[in-house]
């Protein structure tokens, strides 16, 4: 049975090879605290508690993936929990449109560290065959991925063994991941269909044809909310104190 | 002169508006078609809906069209552009017809007809989204299922399908819409619930918006479109035969019943027949999907109202019929086994015999749900008594399937225009007055078992013979002869790089899906592309008129009437 | 051979219902029962137990694609674009070179699939003209990053791993069975070899179904022929 992907676990004390282009790994540091690292890996990857962010069909083989024939228990991940506070894991199953853009990427906001991305199925992979005006060409645009699961939709077992490589990635001791997209910049473009691009990412525009990225970009911030986002709640929190405390 | 077949009421209608409604000549597979101007539509739809002759009450579909590409004949006059199709049907005449009314391109606009049937509003929202058409009087003419950041009119032939627009929080819908009540409440203060798009009891994305006082539900309004995944504007830029994929993900609960009824609507464009074989076992492959359908309605729904259990005893046949369907077609559950002509291949050896077993395991899990849920006092105070919907209430809101039925008004596309094998066989349909949740779990269990009993007679006596047309201008020749012979090639390559070549014409052909009628208006301009490709989805106006349901009763009655009107998101959005 | 209408009817609450606690013990005896079931036939549970336990998906599975190649080792492909052209979701980027063999013709200097982008709906196989591409039942693809996604010529001729316990883990195909194809050239490029070519073809040619009926000509001359 063939698990693409690196042959894990890293024996503590080991520099780690590098999972993936990009990706850092922990280097040698100290025993003790190497071997709690192991430890705390160990139990997070056995223990990750999904939630589904689930939008079409995928949804429906994600429900097959926690039903008795495929039962995602037995990878300690059967605490399936819909609040985004109580989760570590963010499985985008399904298409996500432009509308439902910035109601992913506030749920990915609202999970706490750490957390990891699984996008499941080729519409929150690429946008599959959804190359149409109002689809996400891929949840990177949005939130970055850990593990990208192929198909449409996936088999549960393909939907198993990408959360089967996320716990070796975790247990990599990967802390940095490996992100391709940049952070939710909510910029309003202009209504000349020439220039009015989502200004998602610098690195997704590749997947957008025809079009090239805005000038001027900012950098990506990481694990760094959004600023119209971040200052909108801090707002609203604001706002409500106010009304209960005149 | 006799007035055409179907439109017998049309020398009343003619004395009363002189010349300006006319009926139009079509296929003989389509609905009878009127057609009238902006000016006399209002009056025309009164007429269709109160005149006992007419008597349409059933608002299906509002299918509106951009005709400035069509090419010659077809095309439109100078200075008209847009077209707009509503279909409608009467459930005591059990007849469809089409009221079509042409439109300038500079600002075109018609009255509302929300007043007539209030099912129109939703549809009215979605044409003014995607097309532009204006509708004077629209209490609500907002954007339905793009987003509030969205510049244009999606659908129009002039707009490029890639073209994105960029959505921030501030395009959602704003919650102060909801914060007009009725009666004001002065003791307490209401709280504004945002119930979705990301909640699990939605079963989707969708959303709604409540005014709540305590507990009960003040005003509410619901909102889609977060899975509009552009099925309309992807079916025109893909042949006839690429469009299969795409419906399979429309209902992708049942997805063998979209590609039937996507296949029915081009064949009849086409006057193509497949063999009673292909017949045959897309209606049994079809009831098969229904109960997929409910068995995941009821299993989502207890699972929300907390009987956990059903989920996993609802399941199990979902598996073994995922098996059937994968070792027909080679996917478990986006399917694509339709083609134009029949189907993609032959079905395996073992059908039959695993046919039975699997209704036979899945009878074994529905009395096991049943006996855990029928008679069941929490039941009971969940769901009888909830989310009433009255016969009244449901026709004028739309309704089609099983929630109509669990309203009293015994519509089912089976049974009053059969197609495919339905005619060849026994069933019943079910039918309830009671209108609330509990009619409607009670007519989707039954509606189940009566699946099964189809399934049955049809396996007695399935014919042989092939599954796929000899018409090789709509179908794939088999590779023996593409491999081997010159001509065969030919075909096989006119297929693949052209694409069916469907004559001129429209027609609007519907079926009967897991949730109601699901149909599909085709404007074909003789390429091998749609020109124009509607989809009226079956949850649609149930999700429409579900603000209007739950208005008046508590949250947890919500979460259950949700469930059970079975919204799924791919169709509503498409 | 009908449809007819049932009304059903809400069924009575007896009293035993209404205290509840009967209806308790069937449900519970119920559920025990399967509970006990399974607990003694811990054989029989329905549960796949990925990834020791494999299932066993059907010859007509649609997962990895595969390029097949001709008993010289050559990729069968001539990369005509049919597949390209057939693809809902073009995933598939060819690119055509000239193949030194006459025969052959072209060959795909480059290939790849992007499985990310794939629906796996199966049109290209369907719609390839030379028997050059299937796909397996392989479904493990799961990947960490986008670009290793994008399959080229060395990944889709990678032969199926074993993931159906037997057999070789081939999946949708164009044709069951043996190859119905007759010679691998096909069709000579030129000259006189078409000429017995010519003669099957006249066979062929009464398999097809008639053309539709063309109209009937205003006036025909006498050389015509319809």
């Amino acid at each position: 049975m063939k698990i693409t992907g690196p042959s894990l676990p890293i024996a503590p004390g080991k520099i780690a090879p590098p999972i993936a282009p990009g990706v850092p790994s922990t280097g040698g540091a100290d025993f003790l605290t190497t071997k709690l690292d192991v430890a705390v890996q160990w139990a997070q990857s056995n223990s990750l508690w999904p939630m589904p962010f689930g939008t079409a069909c995928c949804a429906i083989e994600f429900m097959s993936v926690v039903s008795s024939h495929y039962d995602l228990a037995r990878f300690g991940a059967e605490v399936v929990r819909f609040s985004p506070r109580q989760a570590d894991l963010l499985i985008v199953a399904g298409t996500v449109v432009d509308k439902l853009a910035p109601v992913l990427k506030k749920i990915y906001d609202q999970m706490s560290e750490p957390k990891w991305v699984i996008s499941m199925g080729v519409c929150a992979c690429t946008g599959g065959f959804y190359r149409a005006y109002h689809v996400v060409q891929g949840v990177d645009e949005i939130v970055p991925v850990d593990v990208y699961v192929a198909g449409c939709p996936p088999t549960p077992e393909n939907l198993i063994l990408g959360i089967m490589m996320l716990q070796k990635k975790i247990q990599s001791g990967e802390l940095a991941r490996h992100r391709e997209a940049k952070t939710f910049v909510p910029i309003r473009v202009g209504e000349d269909p020439v220039t009015a691009i989502p200004a998602y990412s610098n690195a997704v525009m590749a997947h957008v044809p025809g079009r090239h990225a805005l000038p001027g970009m900012p950098p990506s911030a990481e694990d760094e909310a959004t600023p119209g986002g971040k200052r909108e709640m801090d707002a609203e929190i604001a706002a409500a104190r106010g009304r209960e405390n005149p | 002169m006799a007035p055409p077949k179907g439109l017998e009421f049309l020398p009343v209608l003619e004395k009363n508006l002189g010349g300006r409604v006319t009926a139009r000549e079509g296929l003989a597979a389509d609905v009878p078609t009127l057609v009238t101007d902006a000016a006399s539509l209002h009056e025309t739809a009164r007429f269709l809906r109160d005149d006992p002759a007419a008597a349409y009450d059933l608002f299906l579909d509002l299918a509106s069209a951009d005709l400035s590409r069509l090419p010659g004949a077809q095309a439109p006059k100078t200075g008209e552009r847009f077209q707009a199709n509503y279909i409608l049907y009467s459930t005591k005449r059990n007849a469809h017809l089409r009221l079509k009314v042409n439109l300038p391109e500079k600002e075109p606009s018609v009255p509302t007809l929300t007043d007539v049937w209030p099912a129109a509003n939703w549809f009215e929202r979605e044409a003014w989204d995607l097309m532009g058409i204006d509708f004077k009087g629209h209490p609500n003419q907002k954007r339905l299922l793009t987003h509030g950041g969205f510049v244009g009119h999606a659908l129009r032939k002039d707009y490029d399908a890639k073209q994105r627009w960029l959505c921030t929080e501030e395009d959602l819908l704003q919650t102060e819409l909801a914060a007009q009540t009725d009666e004001p409440s002065d003791m307490f203060e209401t709280t504004t619930l945002n119930f979705g798009p990301s909640q699990p009891a939605t079963h989707g994305t969708l959303r709604i918006v409540m005014r709540l006082d305590g507990e009960t539900i003040v005003a509410a309004e619901s909102e889609c479109g977060y899975l509009h995944r552009c099925f309309e504007k992807m079916s025109e830029a893909h042949t006839y035969s690429q469009v299969f994929p795409y419906t399979d993900r429309l209902n992708y609960c049942s997805p063998m019943l979209n590609n039937n009824g996507y296949a029915r609507a081009i064949e009849s464009l086409l006057g193509v027949t497949p063999p009673p074989r292909a017949l045959a076992v897309r209606t049994i492959l079809g009831e098969f999907s229904r109960v997929m359908d409910h068995l995941v309605c009821l299993a989502a729904n207890l699972v929300d109202i907390g009987g956990l259990t059903n989920f996993w005893y609802a399941y199990q046949p979902r598996e073994e019929i995922y098996s059937l369907l994968e070792a027909c077609s080679g996917a478990r559950l986006t399917v694509s086994y339709g083609r134009i002509g029949g189907l993609a291949k032959d079905v395996p050896g073992n059908f039959v015999p695993w046919c039975r077993e699997i209704i036979k395991g899945t009878r074994e899990r529905i009395s096991d749900v049943e006996t855990l849920v029928t008679r069941n006092k929490i039941v009971w105070n969940r769901f009888r008594g909830t989310g009433v919907v009255t016969k009244e209430q449901a026709l004028a809101w739309g309704f089609t399937g099983p929630c109509l039925r669990a309203s009293g008004v015994p519509f089912d596309l089976r049974k009053d225009q059969p197609y495919e094998w339905y005619g060849e066989v026994d069933f019943d349909v079910p039918v309830m007055t009671e209108g609330d949740n509990y009619a409607r779990y009670l007519v989707r269990v039954e509606e189940m078992k009566q699946s099964l009993r189809i399934i049955e007679q049809i396996l007695d006596k399935l014919p042989g013979g092939p599954v796929r047309s000899d018409d090789y201008r709509v179908i794939l020749p088999p590779k023996e002869m593409v491999y081997n012979e010159m001509e065969a090639l030919i075909y096989h390559f006119k297929l693949v790089f052209e694409g069916v070549k469907v004559p001129p014409g429209e027609i609007y052909s519907a079926t009967e899906g897991a949730n109601g009628e699901l149909g599909f208006s085709v404007i074909s301009d003789g390429s091998g592309f749609p020109y124009r490709l509607k989809v009226r989805p079956p949850c649609f106006p149930l999700f429409a008129a579900f603000e209007k349901i739950i208005k008046g009763g508590m949250v947890s009655d919500a979460v259950a009437t949700l469930g059970l009107l079975n919204i799924i998101a791919g169709e509503l959005d498409r | 051979m009908a449809a007819r209408v049932v009304t059903l009817k809400v069924p009575e609450t007896t009293w035993a219902e209404s205290i509840y606690l009967v209806e308790i013990v069937k449900g519970l005896a119920r559920t025990l029962g399967h509970f006990l079931k399974n607990l003694t036939n811990m054989k029989g549970l329905p549960t796949i137990q990925y990834p020791e336990m494999l299932r066993k998906y059907s010859g007509r599975f649609r997962g990895r694609h595969i390029l097949k190649k001709r008993e010289d080792d050559t990729l069968k492909c001539v990369a005509c674009y049919m597949c390209e052209t057939a693809c809902p979701a073009e995933c598939i980027h060819i690119e055509a070179g000239e193949h030194p063999v006459l025969a052959y013709e072209k060959y795909p200097t480059v290939f790849e699939i992007d499985l990310l982008r794939c629906v796996y709906c199966g049109y290209c196989v369907d719609a390839c003209p030379k028997d050059a591409i299937w796909m397996t039942r392989d479904y493990e693809l799961s990947f960490f990053d986008r670009k290793s996604a994008v399959l080229g010529i060395p990944e889709l001729t990678e032969k199926p791993s074993d993931t159906s316990q037997g057999g070789p883990g081939y999946g949708y195909r164009p044709y069951e069975g043996e190859s119905p194809m007759k010679k691998a050239g096909q069709f000579e490029p030129s000259g006189l070899p078409l000429l017995p070519a010519l003669l099957v073809r006249g066979v062929a040619i009464n398999r097809m179904p008639p053309p539709p009926p063309k109209p009937p000509a205003p006036s025909a001359s006498p050389a015509a022929k319809g």
